[in-house]
């Protein structure tokens, strides 16, 4: 199965059946065919991590660009042209770093806590759909699965924030929990208007039903969705303006205070990659996933997926931090009823419509 | 046949896991390290939910209960710093008390479960999504009882608020 514009025998618009053929061709013969099939499946999970990563590095190099020209001045312009190698240069020096660990600290959990916010972040990447049949598998529950994988990395923030024996981490920790619980509601809420609209949970579901028009053009749900839709999704990443578990001002880093080197690059990579799957989610959700003419789907999915991850860029680029109190009310006066109205005022519009019909 | 072999597989994996998980929790004195081992449990159960076919309820396992509850208890035991760490037990009769209760409790409940008969479940499995079948059941089979324990829910909400608020 492809999309307009990519032929299928081109690897790229078919990596997945591709890896399977080569792997099927080289080893087939050696190897039986459920180790085949466990095989090609995690090479096609090395392949999307490896993926996000190259991702991550170009959002860290685009948002320091695009965040300085905003700010009047030319942001990493040394390594590489026009700065492209410093995230590179960044990932190196990271990497040999030392991983310091403080006495205080709770081994076992402090060391568990990096992989227990990122492995998350990554598992999200097997349900988004870059193109038609390109996701490592399409669940029949995909918008719920992202949802569930989006709350596990609190328990990893929350470890760190124990584990570190810092009472600024800890504070961070109780921050990002309490961000992230109040922020899980309405966005749980308002991913079902999509889901209502297009009657189905599958993500490539979703996207098929918008072959005709976007979900963001459901008026008048649409646009209100998927505002609802960003706010709690910069909020569950962290992002700023509501960045409070790691306020710089207030509690040095927050949950990652005591973290150094790789480690901490870990919780760097998974924000990053949350950021980015904030931004694919909104894609898929309102904007049609792959959909578009000429182009083939999997840039029509980057193009829009980086718009909105831009559009994340100059929300940060612009607003200050909020307080705490203002989170809140925000979570619970303002996005919580709204997002309970709108999904109410969608089931309503959907019968509506189908009964019109 | 090799399907069947990983799905049994998979299923002795998350089970394993999830006794382990169980021996963790009650061994460890740190009890945020127990909490931990809880999270691993209730992952490997919905780890095991998701090999026997059931997507909709692993999915819902590890929102509900890693997302949700495991974040509520690890927030409470994070509230409680003087209680993180727990003491041996001294008193010799205390000792003797838990090892009663807790064999008096094992006692029966292996005699109920040894003693009930499993009923093994028509094992064709449901190739339509299992959501339909499930939000079909709840508004019509199961109405009155999902719509009592939307209820219950209710008030234990309005009774928190009830209890949390200062006046």
């Amino acid at each position: 199965m492809t999309g307009l514009g990519c032929p299928a025998d081109l690897p790229i618009c078919n990596p997945f059946q591709y890896l399977h053929q080569l792997v099927a061709a080289i080893l087939g013969a050696i190897l039986p065919e459920p180790i085949l099939t466990i095989l090609v499946t995690a090479l096609s999970i090395g392949m999307v991590t490896t993926l996000v990563a190259i991702i991550v590095m170009s959002q860290v190099w685009a948002e320091r660009r695009v965040v300085g020209f905003m700010q009047g001045r030319l942001g990493p312009n040394r390594v590489g042209p026009a700065g492209l190698l410093q995230s590179v240069a960044d990932a190196v020096k990271l990497l040999a770093k030392e991983i310091i660990i403080p006495y205080q600290a709770d081994r076992g959990p402090f060391l568990l806590a990096p992989l227990l916010v990122l492995v998350p972040s990554l598992i999200v990447w097997s349900v988004i759909p870059w193109g038609p049949g390109l996701s490592v598998t399409d669940l029949n529950v995909g918008v719920l699965f992202v949802l569930a994988m989006g709350a596990f990395p609190t328990i990893g923030i929350l470890t760190a924030g124990w584990s570190s024996g810092n009472k600024y981490a800890v504070l961070g920790g109780m921050r990002a929990a309490a961000q992230l619980i109040s922020y899980e509601i309405p966005m749980v809420l308002i991913v079902m208007v999509p889901v209502i609209i297009a009657g189905s949970m599958s993500l490539g579901g979703i996207v098929q039903a918008q072959s005709v028009a976007w979900f963001v053009f459901f008026l008048p749900v649409g646009p209100i969705a998927l505002l609802l839709f960003l706010i709690a999704g910069i909020a569950e990443v962290n992002r700023s303006p509501f960045d409070l578990p790691e306020a710089e001002s207030e509690i040095v880093a927050g949950f990652h205070t005591e973290y150094s080197g790789m480690a901490f690059a870990l919780f760097f990579l998974a924000e990053y990659a949350n950021t980015f799957a904030v931004s694919a989610m909104a894609t898929v959700l309102f904007f049609g996933g792959w959909t578009g003419p000429v182009l083939p789907p999997f840039l029509w999915f980057f193009i829009k997926a980086y718009v909105v991850f831009l559009a994340l860029v100059w929300v940060r680029a612009t607003l200050p931090r909020m307080r705490y109190d203002q989170l809140m009310r925000v979570a619970w006066k303002v996005a919580l009823p709204v997002a309970l109205l709108t999904v109410g005022a969608t089931a309503a519009e959907v019968s509506l419509r189908a009964m019109a019909a | 046949m090799p399907t069947e072999l990983l799905v049994a597989g998979g299923f002795y994996t998350f089970a394993v896991l999830a006794i382990l998980g169980s021996i963790a929790l009650i061994l460890s004195r740190v009890i945020f390290r127990s909490a931990l081992s809880l999270t691993l449990v209730l992952a490997s159960v919905a780890g095991a939910y998701v090999v026997l076919g059931a997507d909709f309820l692993a999915v819902v396992q590890i929102l509900v209960y890693v997302g949700a509850i495991m974040v509520l208890i690890i927030f409470g035991i994070m509230l409680t710093p003087q209680q993180v760490v727990l003491e041996t037990a001294r008193d010799p009769g205390k000792a003797v008390a838990g090892v009663a209760v807790a064999a008096a409790v094992f006692v029966v409940t292996t005699g109920v479960l040894l003693g009930s008969t499993w009923p093994r479940s028509n094992p064709t499995p449901v190739d339509m999504p299992t959501t339909a079948i499930l939000g079909e059941g709840l508004l019509t089979t199961f109405g009155l009882p999902f719509e009592l324990a939307s209820i219950l829910l209710l008030l234990a909400m309005i009774g928190a608020i009830v209890i949390a608020r200062e006046e």
